[in-house]
């Protein structure tokens, strides 16, 4: 049931009829079986890894609040059974690939990952590193904590919740707030705008030139990364509204997950703006433990490459995800260690470190930056990825912007078109929301306007939304990893 | 209570603006597929018009010429066919026609029987069933027409037409534009093509029957079923195809045995090629339709075969059946301007132009042309010595009589304005004069002479010629 079909509309709306008939006590059971409900449409055998994950957590966060002895082994092995089965299950192909190497062995199998298990084994173990740390008590009612491991909004692409900023409110009651619900419905509108209007738009060109990379050069491997880092944006975040959007028609808050990620200007910044979910749990549980930038400047240097090595282990099993990840760590790395060298060079040449130029200059440096490592993100593999490299700048062809041929990698002329407005309104409005409660100045327009921006979103969703007969629905991203 | 109403007002306000919008933008996208433009002509009969509705494929609205039907025999026919209409759709159509029209006869062609998929063609049965008005017999249509899952994108339609933004021409926002006969469209959409075969093709009457599919069956028997409650002749037909291969005989042949035993009437147009005339190396567009010519044929044996066994009514003559008349003379101007446009020979053309009525010709005389000696020839066309005109001119004809003459001057504009074209003749000063229609330039000042047919009843051009000195007609 994917975010942007009508099974999942029609399923929201029931649950959301029916949770706020119920009494507010009962609320938290409406989620709940409707979160189950929704996972057993992935698949019901998977239930079983949920249910089983989540209560080996749950008890295991129980045995260590009471009692002080083993509290590390019951961690420890509440980590390693989230943790570690989900690399072993992740990465279980190349495994398999290494065993038939190394032993001759012909062993092939197939293994489905059960949904949404990047998130809640990464929400397993916040929530028992908390408990171990006496951040939090531990949850006494397991459905409770069910519920938060398999809400559904969530589940499947994130963000990477706090048991802390969560469980309260699944058990709170809540009222039907009007306000609440009309921004949840323009949360989810302006997601589905990004997702079915910008973000599928620009794939059909991405897989046609990365799944056919041996008949494009130059300038069509940049925009098709350029493309890529839109898409990715637009499926991630547009995904991201969506979720909380449904939340907030329950009258659950989530915290924000972006904020104008390709305005940084460095790439430390680029990730304290991007997937703030999964880059916080990423310091919390894994950087500081490490011993974080307290432990010298080699040690913090180490640290920042062994999570950005985690993270492109956790996206996914593949060379060119390391690739990807060693990069990021590489580039924070180098950024760091040439700050000052940096600085005292811009005193010597008397520039304005923080002047607009200054400041655009390092924008674009980083975005540049970025889209290096996109490369190997999206790439199939790693020999398809140097491909691409060296074909980028062996087979630069500027003509194919004013000859046409552009145009004969499934975008035409419109939709080039679309992918500028679209990304240009999206940026506007996301650097307006870094400071501006964006919600409250549109309620504040007249009903008039507000019903004549509506429809126009929803005109520009039924004119140029990617869907129908001849188009796959491109799943989001993010239900990949 | 004041603030609650209001707050009431706006949303339903709003509800309604957007369910407006999003109306009138799916006629629009909604395109100009051909069952769009069948059921839209439908919906503008006048109430109980119609003797014989047939429904089908593109078999049909390829090869009943219901302009044909009306001239010889004065019969109100209509097709309501699109491309691969399945028998289901059919069936819900002719359920469809019922609720508007009181048919004396209706005619299923049968090429859908062949189909054996329980569901066939997601987007065709979008094309075909989007303009049916929202109603349970159109929900029961999608139903039955495409799987489960999609349901419900195929009766919003807006899945396939949405991303027909792209193509937007002047047919979207105003209807009958694309059609021969615009309003007036009966359904008939004659193909020109031509394509050769040596031979007619065979049918035999020894094999053995086909029964065809199941859900077929079903919608044969609902037919049958509807018809006798509303107590309307059927009949099942067979267009005449060049492809019809020897399992599609043996399940015309289980059909027909069908029709039999259930008092349906039966016609198999391929089993009476020989009778119509048909000449393989004329009468087919291709192996699944007949052309122009072959439809004129056949559908003069059906007119001949309607007429012996039903009892329907000539109407010609009768002004509430006018649309009919006006549907054939669009047909027959269609054709005219067809004839026109493949004439090669100058004095033949101009022949045809002096016969012709309801055109507006411009010819246009460039500066050289007074020494091309074949401009006299236009003297019986624009009933003066064509060499009195001056140095270069323009001259506007309407039903033969000289509507405007360009005078000898710099400057100067002549333009009428059609309910789809605007067209003009002018010069400014210093410029070279220019014949347009709709912005588009229609002569190149390279020629001697240019001449423009406007055939003003289909409102469009109907060619545009020039010469030079050697009197070849170029176009």
């Amino acid at each position: 049931m994917t975010y942007t079909s009508y099974a999942f509309l029609i399923f929201t709306v029931i649950t959301t009829g029916i949770y706020y008939t119920v009494h507010k006590k009962r609320q938290w059971m409406v989620l709940l079986l409707s979160s189950i409900i929704f996972y057993i449409c992935s698949g019901p055998v998977f239930l079983i890894w949920l249910l089983s994950f989540t209560f080996f957590t749950w008890y295991g966060a129980g045995k260590m609040e009471k009692s002080k002895a083993g509290r590390k082994a019951v961690l420890a092995v509440l980590i390693f059974m989230n943790i570690g089965v989900l690399f072993l299950l992740k990465w279980s192909g190349m495994e398999l690939a290494f065993i038939n190497r190394v032993f001759g062995t012909g062993l092939g199998w197939r293994v489905v990952l059960p949904m949404g298990m990047s998130f809640f084994t990464f929400q397993n173990v916040s929530y028992s590193v908390d408990v171990y740390r006496g951040k939090i008590p531990a949850e006494r009612n397991f459905w409770h904590y069910l519920l938060y491991a398999s809400y559904f909004p969530y589940i499947v692409s994130g963000p990477v919740n706090r048991y802390e900023k969560m469980g309260a409110q699944f058990c709170a009651g809540h009222s039907f707030d009007r306000d609440a619900f009309y921004h949840g419905m323009l949360r989810i509108l302006w997601g589905y705008m990004k997702k079915m209007v910008i973000a599928d738009r620009a794939a059909i060109f991405v897989d046609e030139v990365f799944g056919h990379y041996y008949m494009y050069r130059g300038i069509f491997i940049v925009i098709a990364v350029l493309l890529f880092s839109l898409q990715l944006y637009m499926d991630f975040s547009g995904c991201m509204d969506i979720v909380l959007g449904v939340s907030k028609l329950f009258g659950i808050e989530m915290a924000e997950n972006f904020r104008a990620p390709y305005g940084a200007v460095t790439v430390a910044d680029f990730w304290r703006r991007w997937h703030m979910s999964l880059t916080s749990w990423f310091r919390d549980y894994l950087y500081i433990p490490l011993g974080g930038n307290r432990k010298g400047a080699a040690r913090k240097y180490l640290n920042i490459m062994l999570v950005f090595l985690f993270c492109g282990m956790w996206h996914g099993a593949g060379i060119t995800f390391l690739i990807w990840g060693f990069l990021n760590g590489a580039y924070q790395v180098a950024g760091s260690m040439t700050v000052r060298l940096r600085e005292r060079l811009c005193q010597a040449a008397g520039l304005d470190g923080h002047s607009h130029g200054a400041m655009l200059r390092k924008k674009l440096t980083t975005a540049v930056l970025i889209e290096s490592t996109w490369l190997f993100f999206r790439a199939d593999g790693f020999k398809e990825a140097f491909v691409m490299l060296r074909r980028m700048f062996t087979g630069w062809n500027p003509w194919i912007l004013s000859d046409g041929t552009l145009y004969q990698a499934g975008l035409d002329q419109w939709d080039f078109l679309i992918l500028l407005v679209g990304a240009l309104c999206v940026g506007r409005v996301s650097r307006m929301a870094d400071d501006k409660d964006l919600y409250r100045i549109f309620c504040s327009q007249s009903w008039l306007c507000q019903i004549m921006v509506i429809l126009g979103a929803l005109v520009v969703w039924y004119l140029f939304g990617i869907y129908g007969p001849g188009f796959n629905p491109v799943e989001f991203l993010y239900f990949n990893f | 209570m004041g603030y609650k109403v209001d707050r009431g007002a706006n949303v339903l306000v709003s509800i309604v603006i957007t369910l407006l919008v999003f109306m009138r933008l799916g006629h629009v996208l909604e395109a100009n597929y051909d069952g769009n433009q069948s059921m839209d002509g439908f919906y503008r009969l006048d109430r109980d018009s119609v003797d014989v509705v047939f429904y089908g494929s593109s078999h049909v609205y390829a090869g009943v010429n219901v302009a044909a039907l009306w001239d010889d025999y004065g019969i109100a026919g209509y097709d309501m066919a699109g491309t691969m209409q399945t028998l289901w759709n059919s069936y819900y159509n002719m359920e469809e026609t019922l609720k508007y029209q009181s048919p004396r006869l209706m005619v299923v062609d049968l090429y859908g029987i062949g189909i054996e998929e329980e569901y066939y063609g997601t987007t065709n049965v979008i094309k075909n069933v989007s303009s049916m008005r929202f109603s349970l017999n159109k929900i029961k249509n999608v139903w039955n027409s495409v799987p489960h899952e999609e349901f419900l994108s195929c009766l919003l339609s807006y899945p396939l037409t949405h991303d027909s933004y792209k193509e937007l021409g002047r047919g979207n926002f105003e209807e009958g534009v694309n059609s021969v006969g615009g309003d007036w469209y009966k359904g008939y959409k004659p193909s020109y093509a031509v394509t050769r075969y040596d031979t007619l093709p065979q049918v035999r009457t020894d094999l053995e029957q086909k029964i065809p599919a199941q859900k077929n069956r079903i919608y044969l028997e609902k037919m049958a079923r509807l018809a006798r409650e509303h107590q309307i002749q059927l009949a099942f037909m067979v267009v005449p195809y060049e492809g019809i291969d020897e399992e599609d005989q043996m399940l015309y042949q289980w059909a027909e045995e069908y029709a039999q035993e259930n008092g349906i009437l039966f016609l198999d147009g391929n089993a009476s090629l020989e009778e119509m005339g048909f000449d393989p190396a004329v009468d087919y567009a291709e192996a699944s339709h007949l052309n122009h010519s072959g439809a004129c044929k056949f559908t003069a044996y059906l007119g001949e075969w309607l007429t012996e066994h039903c009892d329907l009514t000539d109407h010609r003559g009768d002004d509430r059946w006018d649309s009919w008349q006006k549907y054939s003379d669009c047909q027959t101007a269609r054709q005219q301007d067809r004839e026109l446009a493949q004439c090669t020979d100058l004095a033949a053309y101009l022949g045809k132009l002096q016969e012709r009525e309801d055109d507006l010709v411009i010819v246009s005389l460039d500066d050289n042309y007074k020494k091309n000696p074949y401009v006299q020839l236009l003297e019986g066309l624009v009933g003066t010595d064509p060499y009195t005109l001056g140095s270069s001119a323009s001259i506007v004809l309407e039903d033969r009589t000289i509507l405007y003459r360009t005078p000898d001057e710099p400057e100067y504009l002549w333009y009428r304005e059609t309910e789809l074209s605007d067209i003009g003749v002018s010069r400014s000063y210093g410029g070279a004069m220019q014949i347009q229609v709709n912005n588009t330039v229609k002569n190149d000042n390279y020629n001697d002479v240019t001449i423009l047919v406007y055939n003003r009843l289909l409102d469009e051009v109907a060619d545009v010629v020039c010469f030079n000195s050697d009197g070849v007609l170029i176009r």
